[in-house]
């Protein structure tokens, strides 16, 4: 089949970096993407009590192209609201770093938040707390007002931000980075500290990430009621369906590609799979590189060795893919607990009278007690509590 | 493979979305704004800060306005700088002037609002003055305090309470408290970090219903009435003042007056009359009706409570509709006097001053012609007219006062002339402490001696400092000379370790002698 080529022609003639630059701001609307945006938007019209989504999925599938798009859709929906409150963001996002330490630090992060919310930067380094808990009198009676910025004052000041500014969602990218803490410290903190604060500013706040995220899924009833979840998956190759998206995936990347001569990507489908593991957003970055390297080369054409050159390695590949099963394993296993949650509610037995089971439940009770009291034997001693000390007889 | 099978996706276009300019500071909603409550640009700006989570100081920072031009910038600065430095300039925040406006316009340019200035006075500022229109420190009703914290409600300081003719509250009928009832201070109106509704001096809150004093009726009835029409009428004029299509100009007051006179047939002379009757001193009417000066608050609200009509329909119903309404009534004005309690020069007992004047001739430091008048509460000129003797012997004997107290600065005319010869030569700061006299009083008291020993300090401070320099270079110098013999490079780094006191090479001065020594043994170019 001649495909139509989905790029302009005029491109063709254009300088090397326009057309380097036209396919590296190509975004591809794939199904995975688009079912988790449309999934995403009814939430953020309406979050109800659920102030957290965990978006999760592997490396490089889309998850910031996602936010990136959900942003763009939450400027649109606000514009109107925006220009009567100018006061207002329609959104921020921030991404959660970790340290040279290798540890991710709370107070930078409250600081960048800050500086997302388009915080006047003299600002930031003179937050003091006006919490009546931060004003108190000296000994000569006066008003003091702590000067220190602490954590907790940041954080206080990022609540007055987000009450003021009021996005309608607060991004924290790469939030997997928030669980690099240290030793000591509860792996639940910060995660849970972004719940109250989500909680208090009735803001709702987007972690997206790896599935490192779902290590919070166990964590705390509190969390789990007002959080929800949003997979975005890689293309699996084991199912038919998948096979033939990524395939029109191929093709759509293939008919985009500003080259004089079409490159012909869909013959090698299984190899491009095979290098990036099923996730649209290695591919695209691979086919950038081996764009780039074929214009610089002159050439007319990408070809196999091409994308040879620029393919990520076996062994990368393999570090990447046991992430990825492990991360999808996790995830089916709180996807399919649909069944044993059932089970464990008593949805999948017949019911019964409650009568019948306070009876059965008695009766158990008389057992038990009975076959505790024929359990004592002789010569063992009562529990109780021995006197200590040195006894004194006195005659 | 079988093409047909795929299909084309839509291309996503993800430019960075354009966003509506957002505020630099938060838009906070002013509270109250349209009402007889509305909040005060202090207030506001308090309260912004706290949003913020900084102080009033770094709130207003001149940082922040990178967007200003250069110029409105340092005025901004200036005026930031000096209103916060000087409380008493501070009633000019909610002001009707220059520095309202300015205040106002560069809020309003920071939070993105267009309501800022009606926290102000400022709309009323053609048609009254800002003499005794404002209170230079706070006053506050603490039941109102009290009640909004018990529903929840924002703490603020509406507008009203900073008025001066304004003395109750009218939701409460109570005088407004002006002093801290647990540290008995007078409160500034801002201060670089304060929490509304809380003293800035000793932190206390101040809506505690133990410190209401409810006002005796037989007090207050005689003036509640006249008290109740002051807050109504300028609670009228705050309400109004977002709704008006067009703000009073200048001449509208001698428009109103002239229009009345003339409809009722008065004459000149009958003005005088006329005012007398309804108690205000016809001069000051008749400055009025020329347009030569526009009126202050108190004699505008005599004005037109006598006329029963509230200044707000003063202002700025249509005249000829006006002028129907215009009655006499002199009724309320009577009142205000005897509020005001001021003795009028005809009542002036000549007993009582003889009293007075005896008794600040009995005093150990007998005090000036103008402290007596104050106490009487007249003019040093019917002190004269009234007591000519007494008058002179006071005034000579305040005058051989203060010759004595000048004696006593000759004692301290000595000190400093004994402080021009010391060696080593001291500091300003280290004599006023000595002496214990303010240093600005002694730079008044003997400007030369003072400014002689500051400069004499000065210079010996310089000359410290000089061979200090010379030392270091002197240390400098050999310890490069000694590095250089030994055939290594006299680097920065290697001088500093063979110093006695390295924090010297950060200075510009060393740097310079470095570069220079440096450059004459051929490591420089």
């Amino acid at each position: 089949m001649s495909t139509a080529r989905l790029f302009p022609p005029e491109l063709l003639t254009a300088p090397l970096q326009v057309r380097l630059n036209y396919y590296d701001n190509y975004t591809m609307a794939h199904p995975y993407l688009y079912e988790a945006f449309e999934t995403l938007k009814p939430i953020i019209r309406h979050c109800g009590e659920s102030k957290i989504i965990f978006i999760f999925g592997p490396t490089g599938v889309g998850k910031t192209k996602l936010r990136l798009l959900t942003e763009k859709w939450i400027v649109q929906e606000l514009w109107k609201e925006m220009e009567v409150d100018r006061g207002r963001i329609p959104f921020a996002s921030v991404e959660a770093v970790v340290q040279k330490s290798g540890l991710f630090n709370t107070k930078d992060h409250l600081k960048r938040c800050l500086y997302a919310l388009h915080e006047p930067k003299e600002f930031i380094n003179h937050k003091i707390n006006y919490g009546v808990q931060g004003i108190y009198s000296d000994n000569e009676g006066k008003i003091v007002i702590k000067q220190k910025i602490l954590e907790t004052d940041l954080g206080w000041a990022l609540e007055q931000s987000l009450k003021h500014r009021r996005p309608q969602t607060f991004f924290i990218d790469e939030a997997h980075h928030l669980l690099a803490v240290a030793s000591g410290r509860k792996l639940t903190d910060v995660p849970e500290a972004i719940k109250s604060l989500a909680n208090r500013t009735e803001v709702l706040h987007g972690l997206i990430g790896t599935y490192e995220l779902l290590t919070l899924h166990d964590i705390g009833d509190q969390l789990s009621r007002r959080s929800v979840y949003i997979h975005l998956p890689r293309y699996n190759a084991e199912f038919i369906e998948d096979r033939e998206i990524w395939q029109s995936v191929i093709w759509n990347f293939q008919g985009q590609i500003p080259t004089v001569e079409e490159p012909d990507f869909l013959s090698n489908w299984n190899y491009l799979y095979e290098r990036s593991l099923g996730c649209v957003g290695i591919l695209k970055n691979w086919l950038n590189n081996a764009l780039a390297d074929a214009l610089a080369e002159e050439a007319n054409i990408i070809t196999l060795s091409h994308l040879e050159r620029r393919a990520l390695s076996v062994g990368q590949c393999r570090n990447i893919f046991k992430a990825i099963k492990e991360g999808e394993k996790r995830a089916t296993e709180i996807e399919g607990e649909v069944e044993k949650l059932r089970i464990e509610l008593g949805l999948g037995d017949k019911p019964v009278f409650r009568q019948k089971v306070s009876k059965e439940l008695q009766q158990s009770q008389e057992q038990s007690s009975q076959f505790k009291k024929r359990k004592k034997t002789l010569g063992q001693r009562k529990p109780q509590r021995d006197s200590v000390g040195i006894e004194t007889h006195e005659p | 493979m079988n093409h047909k099978e795929l299909s084309i996706y839509e291309s996503l276009e993800l430019h960075p979305p354009e966003i509506p300019e957002c505020s630099r500071l938060y838009s906070l909603e002013p509270i109250g704004i349209g009402t007889p409550d509305c909040e005060s640009l202090t207030s506001y700006i308090i309260r912004l800060s706290q949003a913020h989570c900084v102080t009033v100081n770094k709130l207003l920072h001149p940082n922040i306005l990178k967007h200003f031009e250069r110029k409105d910038l340092s005025d901004y600065s200036q005026l930031i700088y000096r209103l916060l430095r000087s409380p008493h300039n501070s009633k000019s925040f909610n002001g009707l002037g220059l520095t309202t406006t300015k205040l106002s316009q560069q809020l309003e340019a920071l939070t993105l609002r267009n309501d800022l200035c009606f926290l102000t006075m400022v709309s009323w500022s053609e048609v009254t003055t800002y003499h005794q229109l404002f209170r230079d420190h706070q006053a506050w009703c603490p039941v109102c305090y009290e009640e909004w914290q018990m529903n929840k409600k924002p703490l603020y300081t509406p507008l009203l309470w900073f008025l001066h003719p304004v003395k109750i509250c009218l939701h409460h009928c109570q005088y407004l408290l002006e002093e801290c009832p647990h540290c008995q201070q007078i409160l500034p109106i801002i201060v670089k970090q304060m929490q509304p509704g809380y003293c800035s001096q000793c932190g206390q809150w101040l809506g505690s219903s133990s410190s209401i004093k409810t006002c005796p009726q037989s007090i207050y009835e005689d003036n509640i009435k006249w008290h109740e029409y002051v807050t109504i009428s300028i609670g009228e004029l705050i309400a109004a003042a977002p709704h008006l299509s067009s703000l009073p100009t200048r001449d509208r007051t001698a428009q109103v007056l002239n229009a009345y006179f003339s409809a009722n047939n008065i004459t000149k002379g009958k003005i005088a009359t006329f005012t007398r009757f309804i108690g205000i001193d016809p001069g000051n009417i008749f400055v009025y009706i020329y347009n030569k000066r526009i009126p202050r608050i108190d004699k505008l609200l005599q004005i037109t409570s006598a006329l029963q009509i509230s200044p707000l329909k003063f202002f700025t119903e249509d005249i000829n509709t006006l002028i129907g309404k215009l009655q006499v009534n002199s009724q309320l004005f009577v009142k205000v006097q005897d509020q005001d309690n001021k003795p009028k020069q005809t009542k002036l007992d000549k007993i009582k001053i003889q009293q007075v004047l005896t008794e600040a001739l009995g005093e150990e430091a007998p005090p000036s012609l103008t402290e007596v008048a104050k106490r009487l509460k007249c003019s040093r000129h019917s002190l004269k007219n009234y007591c000519p003797e007494l008058h002179q012997i006071l005034k000579l004997r305040h005058a051989e006062y203060v010759k004595t107290l000048s004696k006593y600065s000759f004692k301290t005319r000595h000190f400093l002339e004994a402080a021009l010869i010391v060696n080593p030569p001291p500091s300003m700061q280290s004599i006023t402490k000595s002496i214990g006299i303010n240093s600005s009083k002694l730079y008044k008291l003997f400007p030369e001696l003072c400014y002689q020993i500051s400069k004499r300090h000065k210079e010996y401070r310089n000359a410290c400092t000089l061979e200090k320099r010379n030392q270091v270079i002197h240390e400098m110098n050999e310890a490069i000379f000694k590095l250089h013999k030994q055939g290594k490079e006299p680097t920065l780094a290697q001088v500093r370790k063979l110093l006695t006191k390295p924090g010297y090479t950060r200075d510009q001065f060393f740097q310079d002698a470095l570069f220079k020594t440096r450059q004459e043994l051929g490591y420089e170019n």
